[in-house]
């Protein structure tokens, strides 16, 4: 199989926080134990809740925050241990588009000087050339080549997260690490951006990593999700597995709080809403993180923390109902198993490579709120 | 009579720039126990409103038009000359903030005072409102914590707001709302800052208010999913004026307006959780967004005509020249936008037409 183009081995970043000297030190896990792959041309989306380490893990990969623990390969390159003037190739090829179109952009400076510093800063081209990209990028984005001379303050929120693309793509990235990049601006504006990342992705092959809490937007953009609880995946496969047949107990939570715009749907579909909320990262006991507010608790739940269990579709999850032991007990007492049932799923070999374009078939799948470790057959009432 | 009407509503403010146009021409109304969204961009005058209607204007907004009636009673913030007739409107407005209006906010700090322990903040409006002992009142507000949802409420009295977390704050402001039961709650962006999970307990609540306690909802939102679980009817607002108004079924099944339709177009419409939807609906080939072009008015340099125009694909010459006026496809549906106004041309000679679905005058039952 071909190296993919970034991949990522139990990447941890931990924050120490200060509490006073005489007191233990004590760990934010902000990032703990995420591995995860990127292919040319594709994106990977994140979602999770505020504060379970998004943002972390996307400066933790492109290094902006050195990892506690963990490898990352660009290529076939590692990236831990190089100085950070063997990081500048790379720091070219990767790059990161933020959420707040208004603070990323130096107000003094005027369009042109923002889109084109960085090809400057790598040493790209002659200045005449810069100048050309710039207005190259610019009318990429949307953008009129005369804004050259205009100043951030004179553009829209939705046109200068557009300057913000611009400037990411003046050093031709394979990677760009997107942190909530539409989160900031109106319904209508966002589909613009989100559009526009497609074309740019069609057009050049980039990788993005999306990160983003609209779940409706992730779906709509992401050939594969990783699903983020407490600064870990619990659950990372391809799109359509993930939203068509979520199995970790959060995933379905987190799936089936998002408001669907759709009345006849929500009118169908409502349901008591979900208890608790995520407990502080700071000092998390052993065990399971969910486990405060998970419905499917086992015993060995408290004790222990889940391992990332690779399924038969090839989805891995982070939850002992998917242990191969208990996944083994179900099929001993007849359980039906949906991660069990390859045939339901025609792109389990390559989750990933598979565009969700590209599947027309209509895969029937059971009710979501059944468990996946009910009876086959929906035996019960 | 509804328990809330707005006729004609128009709320500016002078600037240095110019005079801007917040809110213009803007008329509805809220029956008691139904939720109302109001969705608009941001800038689109939602929340300029709702601080009319509650008489919070800053010092350079003035209110040149407009009725309300609140509860059978006029409380109009238009057409006061004197400083007796000021000073009767404010008197009048205070006695309804926070009893009979309630208001819950996208930040929960702009409401609950940072130094002051919950205990102090929830009572305090108790023993106001319904002037029982101390005792009384505390027991009440553990009740009520309780009942949306705060876990040990009575040890938590004695806390500060900042020892709670986002979605117990939204929590305690709805539980100060609950406790003066007002007749109508104004939910500015309530869940926007909160998590998707939590999003889901808040907005329980907020059903439960108006099923419960029959109160009015006014939900100002920009989240379309929000508004489809939410809401029984909802105002679509652009550049400070309701371009459509309709049940929710009207405004997602059968868009009138432009804008409506681009605002629907710019959303993946397939189920984004769980539910048999996003099975039937999601499996097939993803839906291409067709967002609206553009970006939203200038409020100070608002042209003749149709602001929409701009950004419209189905504008026409009329629509430069005058604002369009309302049409009405059902006693609940209507729509302000030359394609369906009776004095198009167009529309008149298609009144006899039997196969034009677009036209309002057939669309009445
Ligand atoms: N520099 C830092 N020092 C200490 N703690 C940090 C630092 N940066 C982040 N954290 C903590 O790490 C955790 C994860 O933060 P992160 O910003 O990655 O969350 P996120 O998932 O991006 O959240 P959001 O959706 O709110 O952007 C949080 O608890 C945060 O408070
Ligand atoms: N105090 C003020 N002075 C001048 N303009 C204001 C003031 N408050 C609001 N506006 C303008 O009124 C318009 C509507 O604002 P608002 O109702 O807050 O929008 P939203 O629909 O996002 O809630 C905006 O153009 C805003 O800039
Ligand atoms: S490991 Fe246990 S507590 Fe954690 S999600 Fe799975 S079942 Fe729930
Ligand atoms: S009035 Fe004209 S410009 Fe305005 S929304 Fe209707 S068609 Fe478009
Ligand atoms: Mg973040
Ligand atoms: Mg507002």
């Amino acid at each position: 199989m071909a190296e993919p183009l970034f991949r990522a081995e139990g990447l941890s970043k931990y924050f120490e926080m200060q509490k006073g000297s005489f007191a233990r030190k004590k760990y934010l896990k902000a990032v703990d134990g995420v591995s995860l792959e990127i292919d040319r041309g594709e994106t990977l989306g994140i979602v999770g809740e505020s504060g379970c380490g998004k943002t972390t893990l996307g400066r933790t990969i492109l290094q902006i925050y050195r990892p506690t623990a963990g490898k990352v390969f660009f290529g076939n390159m590692e990236l831990e241990g190089l100085s950070e003037r063997q990081m500048l190739p790379f720091r070219r090829k990767m790059q990161m588009i933020f959420q707040d179109p208004y603070a990323s952009l130096n107000p003094r400076f005027t369009i042109g000087d923002i889109v084109e510093e960085p090809m400057a800063i790598h040493g790209m081209y002659t200045p005449a050339r810069r100048r050309e990209r710039t207005q190259e990028l610019l009318s990429l984005v949307g953008l009129k080549p005369d804004h050259i001379r205009r100043y951030p303050h004179e553009f829209s929120g939705g046109q200068r997260q557009r300057v913000g693309i611009a400037r990411t793509l003046a050093t031709e990235p394979d990677f760009i690490v997107c942190d909530e990049p539409i989160s900031a601006l109106d319904v209508s504006i966002q589909a613009q951006i989100v559009n526009l990342l497609e074309n740019i992705q069609a057009e050049t092959g980039v990788a993005y990593l999306f990160i983003a809490h609209d779940l409706s937007m992730v779906r709509h953009i992401s050939h594969r999700i990783g699903v983020m609880y407490l600064g870990s995946l619990v659950e990372y496969g391809g799109v359509e597995q993930i939203y068509g047949d979520p199995l970790h107990p959060y995933t379905r939570l987190l799936l089936s709080s998002e408001p669907v715009p759709d009345p006849r749907l929500a009118r169908a579909h409502r349901a008591p809403p979900p208890e608790g909320e995520p407990p502080s990262p700071i000092d998390a006991p052993p065990g399971c993180p969910f486990c405060s507010r998970c419905a499917f608790v086992l015993p060995e739940c408290a004790a222990d923390r889940p391992k990332a269990y690779a399924q038969p579709d090839g989805r891995k999850v982070r939850c002992f109902q998917y242990s191969a032991r208990r996944r083994q007990q179900r099929r001993a007492f007849g359980v039906r198993d949906i991660a069990d049932a390859p045939a339901q799923r025609p792109h389990a070999q390559h989750p990933h490579v598979q565009h969700p374009s590209a599947q027309n078939s209509p895969v029937p799948c059971p009710p979501a709120q059944r468990p996946p470790w009910s009876p086959a057959g929906g035996g019960r009432a | 009579m509804s328990l809330l009407e707005i006729e004609h509503l128009t709320t500016e403010f002078a600037t240095r720039q110019g005079v801007v146009r917040a809110v213009r021409d803007v008329s509805y109304s809220a029956e008691a126990g139904e939720i109302l969204g109001l969705v608009g961009e941001s800038g689109s005058g939602k929340s300029v409103g709702m601080l009319t209607l509650m008489g919070l204007l800053e010092s350079n907004g003035r209110v040149p038009s407009g009725r309300i009636t609140f509860d059978g009673r006029d409380i109009s913030p238009s057409g006061l000359r004197t400083k007796r007739q000021r000073r009767d409107y404010e008197m009048k407005m205070r006695a309804i903030r926070g009893n009979e209006i309630g208001m819950i906010f996208q930040d929960p700090m702009t409401y609950l005072n940072p130094i002051l322990t919950i205990r102090r903040q929830m009572t305090e409006g108790i023993v106001a409102h319904s002037r029982c002992s101390a005792d009384e009142a505390e027991r009440r507000a553990v009740s009520l914590m309780g009942k949306v949802g705060i876990p040990s409420p009575r040890s938590r009295l004695s806390q500060y707001p900042f020892e709670f977390s986002g979605g117990m704050r939204q929590r305690i402001i709805i539980a100060i709302a609950l406790s003066m039961s007002p007749k109508l709650v104004i939910a500015d962006e309530p869940t926007t800052a909160l998590d998707v999970t939590v999003q889901a307990q808040i907005l329980e609540l907020i059903r439960g208010l108006a099923l419960e306690y029959g109160t009015a909802v006014a939900l100002i939102t920009h989240d379309l999913g929000v508004v489809a679980s939410m809401c029984d009817r909802v105002l679509i607002m652009y550049a400070g004026m309701i371009v459509e108004e309709g049940t929710a079924d009207e405004i997602f099944y059968e868009p009138r307006h432009p804008y409506t339709l681009g605002l629907l177009g710019s959303i993946n419409r397939r189920a984004g959780g769980l539910g048999e939807g996003s099975r039937i609906g999601g499996l097939g080939a993803r839906q291409a967004l067709t967002p609206i072009p553009g970006s939203p008015p200038d409020l100070l340099n608002l042209s003749a005509g149709c602001a929409f125009l701009p950004r419209c694909r189905s504008a026409m010459r009329v629509c430069a020249v005058a604002e369009p006026g309302v049409s009405e496809f059902s006693a609940s549906h209507r729509c302000r936008c030359w394609l369906h106004d009776p004095r198009n041309p167009g529309n008149m000679n298609n009144a006899s037409n039997a196969s034009n679905p677009g036209n309002p005058k057939q669309a009445k039952p």
